[in-house]
């Protein structure tokens, strides 16, 4: 479903990702993992189109969209839940919402994506004509994967879902994904917590210093010596 | 006393619907600074030119001025996407400084093809019927002047309304708010500020419309409304529209009691004084956040 090849992305010098390939398949979640600075979040900006870079093919759907503005990205289906959540503080957790909406395929069905959204966060449809800067991190960590969804996504990266957030909370967070992953939704997630994205998807890629260095099937990968020892402090 | 208090209710009531006019001409400039951050110094120049374009049309078809605008808001706003889709969008990636240095160019070219086309004279938009007064005992209200302040209500609740009821009105906020998360949710954020200057440029031609039906204008009146312009915004905290509405007001009545107690030479003075001493006092404007 997507493919990603050679991609590299430098910052004012600075080398964030090197050579990195990977592949996203129909219907699964994928874990990207690996160490502040390892260059995560900038594979998943470079993904959606956020940073632009300068080698490597982006493929989705088996079309070239490496050099494609953002907004016709989120057309084909390409939704980015940014890290720090980012939704609108001036606006209601209604608009917000209805923001989302805004790519013609998503307008065409907003109230029943509304609809679904609502139903998934209960919380949200209580708080619906409240501004979104009145919610708590957890909130508004929903109300950002609701506005994922109102955007009618084929292809979902998430960063950070669970950072700062409480266990009970991330649960339920995690729980919603996986109702969103049933109706055919392929993920991309990067995660610090690295145990928990590990159990929670198919497959996962390591990185570190901008380079892939493992990958696999997230079962295997939770067992694997190396990761046991960078991430667990045990092994 | 009494008389004294109801001899100053004529400047006062003056000065808030002077106060509309001055809210319709500050209302573009607030938006496009509110919704893309740039500062267009041919704001000014943009409402005479409405001025002037609503003039060629009354004279050349004797048409009303309110009338012409049927032909002009839709004209200005064309223009105005145009002028931003093409040149300011540009303008905007490279730098803040790039924008008004464009835009200051643009005033200097606007002003000069006015003076080339309609000459230096002053003109104005007066028609028979904008010359009476209401009579209300001792109040005088001009025709003209209470028309600017029904204009301006109209207008902004006009635009309120866009901004909060459409798609494109809520993507437009949303791209004001953070223009990273307006991308990510599919908004092309640098079309929005083109539909948003073709909005500024639209509402140049009401301004200057109302502009011109009560003041006279020449090709260089630009540059003073600019600087009044700049001086509401500030009052009313950049980027809302109630904010504007309520610093033109101040700014009307301030300049109306002024040029009662000290004198029409003065009265300028003492409204810039006024938005100096909120400004040092308030850095943010009475409402901003």
């Amino acid at each position: 479903m997507l493919e990603v090849a050679d991609l590299e992305v430098t910052y004012g010098g600075l080398r964030a990702l090197q050579g990195v390939s990977l592949q996203v398949f129909p219907g699964e979640i994928l874990a990207i993992v690996g160490s502040n600075g390892a260059g995560k979040s900038t594979l998943l900006c470079a993904i959606s189109g956020i940073v632009r870079p300068n080698k490597g093919k982006v493929v989705f759907k088996g079309k070239e969209i490496t050099h494609m503005p953002v907004h016709m990205r989120v057309d084909l289906g390409i939704v980015h839940v940014p890290e720090g959540r980012r939704v609108f503080p001036e606006m209601t957790v209604l608009e917000n919402l209805m923001v989302a909406a805004y790519n013609p395929r998503a307008r065409s069905r907003w109230r029943s994506s509304l609809e679904f959204v609502l139903e998934l966060f209960p919380v949200l449809a209580r708080k619906k004509d409240q501004l979104a800067k009145t919610l708590s991190g957890g909130e508004q960590q929903m109300l950002a994967i609701g506005r994922g969804f109102m955007q009618q996504p084929e292809l979902m990266l998430i960063d950070e879902l669970s950072l700062g957030l409480a266990p009970l909370v991330v649960r339920e967070l995690y729980t919603v994904l996986k109702v969103i992953k049933a109706q055919g939704v392929s993920m991309v997630l990067v995660e610090q917590n690295v145990r928990k994205s590990l159990l929670e998807s198919d497959r996962a890629y390591v990185l570190k210093g901008g380079q892939v260095t493992l990958c696999g099937a997230s079962r295997e990968l939770v067992e694997h010596p190396s990761i046991k020892k960078a991430y667990f402090g045990i092994g | 006393m009494k008389d004294m208090l109801w001899e100053l209710m004529n400047p006062l009531v003056m000065g808030i619907l002077l106060g509309g006019l001055y809210a319709t001409i500050a209302l573009g400039l607030s938006l496009t600074f509110g919704v893309a951050r740039e500062i267009n110094l041919a704001h000014g120049d943009l409402v005479v030119l409405g001025s002037y374009f609503v003039f060629w049309m009354t004279s050349r078809f004797g048409w009303d001025p309110l009338l012409c605008l049927s032909f002009g808001v839709p004209l200005a706003f064309f223009l105005g996407y145009a002028l931003q889709r093409y040149l300011l969008n540009y303008s905007m990636r490279l730098s803040e400084d790039t924008v008004l240095v464009v835009t200051f160019g643009i005033a200097v070219i606007l002003q000069n093809l006015m003076q080339i086309k309609w000459g230096p004279l002053s003109r104005n938009l007066t028609q028979d019927y904008l010359l009476r007064t209401l009579d209300l005992g001792a109040l005088y209200i001009p025709l003209n002047y209470l028309l600017d302040f029904v204009a301006a209500v109209l207008v902004m609740v006009a635009l309120h309304a866009f901004l909060k009821k459409t798609f494109t009105g809520k993507a437009i906020r949303a791209s004001a708010q953070d223009v990273t998360a307006a991308r990510l949710m599919g908004i092309d954020v640098q079309g929005m500020y083109s539909i948003t200057f073709g909005i500024s440029c639209a509402l140049c031609m009401i301004a200057g419309t109302f502009l011109g039906m009560t003041f006279p204008f020449t090709p260089f009146t630009g540059p003073t409304l600019l600087i009044i312009a700049f001086g509401i915004v500030v009052l009313g905290g950049m980027g809302s529209i109630a904010g504007t509405l309520i610093g033109g007001m101040a700014f009307g009545v301030v300049q109306t009691l002024s040029g009662y107690f000290l004198g029409l030479t003065a009265q300028m003075l003492v409204a810039f004084a006024m938005v100096l001493v909120v400004l040092s006092l308030m850095p943010r404007g009475l409402f901003g956040r």
